[in-house]
């Protein structure tokens, strides 16, 4: 059971990295559902799509992160052309609701180098897939707002 | 009564179905199952006017741009196809470690899908596309009227939640090929609550 300091209050904003450039549309800046991994929102105990609240992230760890994400990509570091921030309210992702339930919950993981480090949940208690994952990339891509660079999301947040 | 999945697909059938059928062997009996067994008061039954036959993904762009093919369609289908066909040959870990790249089927079936739904819905506004980690395709739309996600997985389904005019819809194991489901063009167009509206 985690404890009340384990959850982020619904105040914070919760920033979601985008690194790849194909998770976000050119002419509206809009992020795709391919932003949120399958793999994390199956709703099995590990499983989280990875966040930081905004209120303690550190600019230099999301760099760190989104150039290591870069890098196992074959090889090619992306980070320097591309790498941008989403946010997503706390509030509204644990407020979001499918037939009649809430969707996600959203916990603290943090980290010895990033206290930020947060999880959404998804609330399911069997593995999702199909439209059931289609149905929880809607509503997070509808949550998340157009990705901006770093420059300007930490201008905004300071 | 005026029908508009009829109108709009007989269209578009001339040019769009003997691609798609030459594509996908034997899939004019899983269509007529559906057609009979789902929607049985549109009277859309397929019939191929070819027989089925092997073609690249690269052929089939290229038969489906001809200009009078475009012309039925929505105007945004040769972008979006180009989009599909950016995402050919790429390498498994393309979007970092662990993740798959799609297969040419999976590519395939999703031009395939593309162009049905453009050719049923012509005025949807364009999809965004993107193939995620594990391999799959999606086509996405995120409008103050729509937002839905369809995932093509190269198995020859599909799957899709959708939420629009006032419609959630959402299906598994839709079959690539087959007529698409009443409830998702209702939720992507509103058409037949229209129509239900207009009959009353």
């Amino acid at each position: 059971m985690l404890s009340r300091r384990h959850l982020p209050p619904n105040e914070v904003k919760l920033l979601k990295l985008v690194w790849h450039p194909d998770d976000v549309d050119d002419e509206h800046n809009l992020v795709k559902p391919s932003l949120f991994r399958r793999e994390e929102l199956t709703g099995l105990a590990g499983s989280f799509v990875s966040v930081d609240r905004n209120d303690i992230a550190e600019r230099a760890c999301m760099e760190r992160t989104a150039l290591n994400q870069a890098k196992k990509a074959n090889g090619k570091t992306i980070f320097r052309e591309f790498a941008k921030i989403g946010h997503l309210g706390c509030e509204a992702v644990r407020s979001s609701e499918g037939q009649g339930q809430k969707l996600f919950s959203v916990s603290s993981f943090p980290e010895d180098d990033n206290p930020a480090h947060c999880g959404i949940h998804s609330n399911s208690v069997v593995p999702l897939r199909g439209s059931a994952m289609d149905q929880l990339r809607n509503e997070l891509v509808k949550l998340t707002s157009p990705p901006v660079g770093f420059d300007e999301a930490y201008s905004t947040d300071a | 009564m005026f029908d508009f999945a009829t109108t709009t697909m007989s269209s578009a059938m001339p040019y769009v179905l003997p691609l798609m059928f030459a594509l996908q062997p034997g899939a004019s009996s899983v269509i007529a199952l559906r057609d009979a067994a789902e929607q049985p008061q549109l009277d859309r039954r397929a019939v191929p006017l070819f027989e089925p036959t092997e073609s690249s993904f690269h052929n089939f762009q290229i038969a489906i741009l001809q200009p009078s093919t475009i012309s039925q369609s929505s105007a945004w289908v040769e972008a979006a196809l180009e989009k599909i066909e950016s995402y050919a040959g790429l390498p498994d870990g393309w979007r970092g470690e662990g993740s798959f790249a799609p297969t040419e089927q999976t590519l395939q079936e999703a031009a395939e899908l593309l162009l049905q739904i453009s050719a049923e819905m012509p005025d949807l506004p364009r999809p965004l596309i993107s193939v995620d980690e594990e391999g799959f395709a999606c086509l996405h739309w995120n409008t103050p009227m729509l937002l839905a996600t369809i995932s093509v997985y190269g198995d020859g389904t599909y799957s899709f939640f959708s939420e629009g005019y006032g419609v959630v819809s959402r299906s598994d194991n839709e079959l690539i090929g087959a007529i698409l489901p009443q409830s998702l063009i209702e939720s992507m167009t509103g058409q037949y609550a229209l129509e239900a509206t207009l009959a009353a």
